[in-house]
């Protein structure tokens, strides 16, 4: 059992508990910065996809090399994602100072 | 390869993204907002010359049969080239309206923020690696969170920046939890790399994760395009944010949402187009009935036009289902593969005219509005064809044509998709069976339904200018003092609307081109080395070794 080698299925599957957990988080917090964290949770779900996906020491064939694809396009989702949270604070300053509250559930003007 | 000619192709994109950076710097030095508009114009002109340049190119291109060229991370064809142009033409018309918004200057971080969502928007149109085509999108979305803000200062506004901005982050992480399985199927980011290991007969591909990353693609963008599940924040932003604000985001994201999905779905073609066709067809219909059924009893004009966008998604969906049913069940038979190169035509052409007649409406309302009064209720513009009569006329228009009244624009589009459907339906012998068939002659029956209950929304906002009398709260628009939008708002419409009757009295034109562009065998497969397909493209590693 210990000697069972950890393969890209067990990334996958926490990529795939991690976008999860982060939809439910977007989906059910009613704290935007709670939602702000979701957000993390989701596109870090993704990352880690294309990290294990990329990884040469998680290829069943070591021969069969990816490049660094993958390493690359999660540097910038992670740069992206910081770029993403400087905004949704700006955004939910703005919101506070209108509602005095940071509850997005407040946000029900508009409907029809 | 990636060396100086790359940078010469991407120079439109740089250009802008150089005169965004300068109109955001000098606006701090430029208290009374004088310079900005003719910053963002200049930089505009500047983009748009250098993209005539290559002209020739592209032309050249065509002539000799060629899919298009490879630059490193980007491609360089002819429906990239028309893209980019139709988004310059976009940004000189946003950009006209922002000039006197609400009856003020804009401030330069509009500006710089319109010029980066066009550049955004080139970028994605000609991208041939997963991670350009990402970064577009974000290129796109980052300056429109920005622009949701500044519009308005009010809590409806707020409302709606924060429900774009969540919704809108999780679609890109729908998008990038597809495109990270794409490349665990294929190996590469390449879209070239993707469509080689996809082409292979009998390859270790997995269908089930190549339907999964669909699905998952097809979410990440029905947001960007609004297709019916995932419609529901349009309305909402509409409503809470400016005219000019909502006139960008129904053109520009499904603009891109759609290239991204033509180039993606080429990419996978051959795996996906089992369950992609049947996925638009359902798509299609559910969209445009949602759309066309809920916007006839709207009073607010932005949410009348948020449905009639969602609407008009479900028809665009139409070319691409015909396009992927007839790769499925057509194969490589010319027949066939012309008939679905004719739906992805029609589709084109639909957005085209579907993105003039919807900027030419909300610059007119851009136009309409005046400081610290914005027109909001379709109510509002009652009496409008006795006091502003031409304005009336172009609003006219716009309306027919996006109900699909033939003499306009709007009815060819409408016309070449539903013909697309029962082209490919009318075969049956070559098909699975009478089912197929069935399906594409409910899609067009349903899409000739669904035009007119349209005609019903469109033509009620027609019969409010033309034989209503008043009754508006804050009273109609057309006794307000005097409409501020500026020159520029008046040269947009007025330009939308003499280009919605060219196109609609000499279609001509319009229709060869997007059938030229949706013969660039780059968007049919992106194969190298197949027959006819002289692409110097430059493989991934792990494709060779595949092929190997």
């Amino acid at each position: 059992m210990l000697g069972a080698p950890i393969t890209i299925s067990h990334y996958l599957i926490v990529g795939a508990i991690m976008f999860v957990c982060g939809a439910v988080c977007m989906a059910t917090k009613r704290n935007a910065l709670g939602v702000l964290m979701g957000i993390e949770l989701v596109l870090n779900g993704a990352n880690l996809n294309f990290v294990a996906f990329g990884s040469e020491l998680l290829a069943r064939n070591p021969q069969f090399r990816l490049g660094l694809d993958g390493q690359i396009i999660a540097l910038f989702v992670i740069v992206l994602a910081a770029a993403e949270a400087a905004v949704a604070l700006a955004i939910v300053l703005n919101f506070y100072n209108n509602h005095a509250t940071v509850d997005v559930d407040r946000a029900d003007e508009l409907k029809g | 390869m990636v060396s100086y000619e790359t940078i010469l192709r991407l120079m439109p994109e740089i250009l802008l993204a150089i005169a965004a950076c300068w109109i955001y710097v000098a606006g701090a030095f430029d208290a009374p907002r004088r310079g900005g508009i003719w910053y963002a114009v200049l930089g505009l002109g500047v983009a748009g010359c250098s993209l005539f340049i290559e002209y020739d190119q592209a032309l050249a291109l065509w002539q000799e049969g060629l899919a298009g060229r490879a630059y490193g991370p980007v491609y360089f064809d002819l429906f990239g080239y028309a893209l980019r142009c139709l988004a310059i033409l976009l940004g000189f018309l946003l950009v006209a309206q922002a000039a006197r918004d609400g009856g003020m200057r804009p401030s330069p971080e509009v500006l710089g923020s319109i010029l980066l969502v066009v550049a955004g928007l080139m970028l994605v149109a000609s991208a041939r690696d997963l991670i350009i085509l990402f970064l577009g999108f974000e290129l796109i979305s980052m300056p429109t969170y920005l622009l949701l803000i500044l519009g308005r200062r009010d809590a409806a506004s707020e409302e709606a920046t924060v429900k774009y901005f969540f919704l809108s982050i999780l679609a890109s992480a729908f998008l990038l939890y597809g495109f990270s399985f794409l490349y665990g199927l294929a190996g590469s980011l390449r879209l070239d790399a993707i469509s080689l290991r996809t082409a292979q007969p009998g390859g270790a591909f997995s269908q089930e994760l190549a339907t999964l990353a669909l699905v998952l693609i097809v979410g990440g963008l029905g947001f960007k395009i609004a297709l019916v599940p995932l419609h529901f924040y349009a309305p909402d932003v509409y409503e809470g944010t400016t005219n000019l604000n909502a006139g960008l985001l129904s053109v520009i994201p499904k603009l891109a949402g759609l290239a991204a999905l033509v180039r993606l779905l080429a990419a996978l073609l051959p795996a996906v187009a089992g369950t992609g066709w049947l996925l638009c067809v359902i798509l299609a219909m559910v969209t445009m009935t949602v759309g066309n059924v809920v916007a006839l009893w709207q009073g607010n004009i932005r949410r009348l036009l948020a449905y009639s966008s969602i609407a008009h998604a479900g028809y665009m969906l139409i070319g691409i289902a015909v396009w992927l049913a007839a790769r499925e069940f057509g194969g490589e038979e010319p027949l066939m593969v012309a008939a679905g190169e004719a739906g992805l035509s029609a589709t084109w052409v639909y957005m085209v005219v579907y993105v003039l007649a919807t900027v030419g409406t909300f610059a007119a309302l851009v136009y309409l509005g005046s400081e610290g009064r914005r027109l909001d209720k379709v109510a509002q513009l009652s009496e409008l064809s006795r006091t502003r009569g031409p304005l009336a006329a172009a609003i006219a228009v716009f309306m027919f044509s996006l109900a699909g009244v033939p003499p306009l624009a709007g009815f060819w589009g409408k016309l070449g998709l539903f013909h697309a459907a029962l082209a490919v339906a009318t075969p049956p012998a070559k098909f699975a069976g009478v089912s197929v068939g069935t399906w594409f002659v409910g899609l067009a029956i349903v899409g000739g339904l669904n035009a007119a209950i349209s005609a019903g929304y469109y033509l009620r906002v027609v019969a409010v200018m033309y034989f209503s009398t008043g009754g508006a709260a804050g009273g109609p628009a057309s006794q307000w003092p005097r409409a501020q939008g500026g020159a520029g708002a008046a040269w947009a419409t007025a330009f939308c609307a003499t280009t919605v009757l060219a196109v609609g009295l000499f279609p001509g034109p319009l229709v060869h081109w997007t059938g030229v562009i949706s013969q660039q065998p780059a968007i049919r497969s992106a194969a190298p080395g197949a027959e006819g397909q002289a692409v110097p493209v430059q493989l991934a590693r792990t494709a060779e070794e595949t092929a190997r």
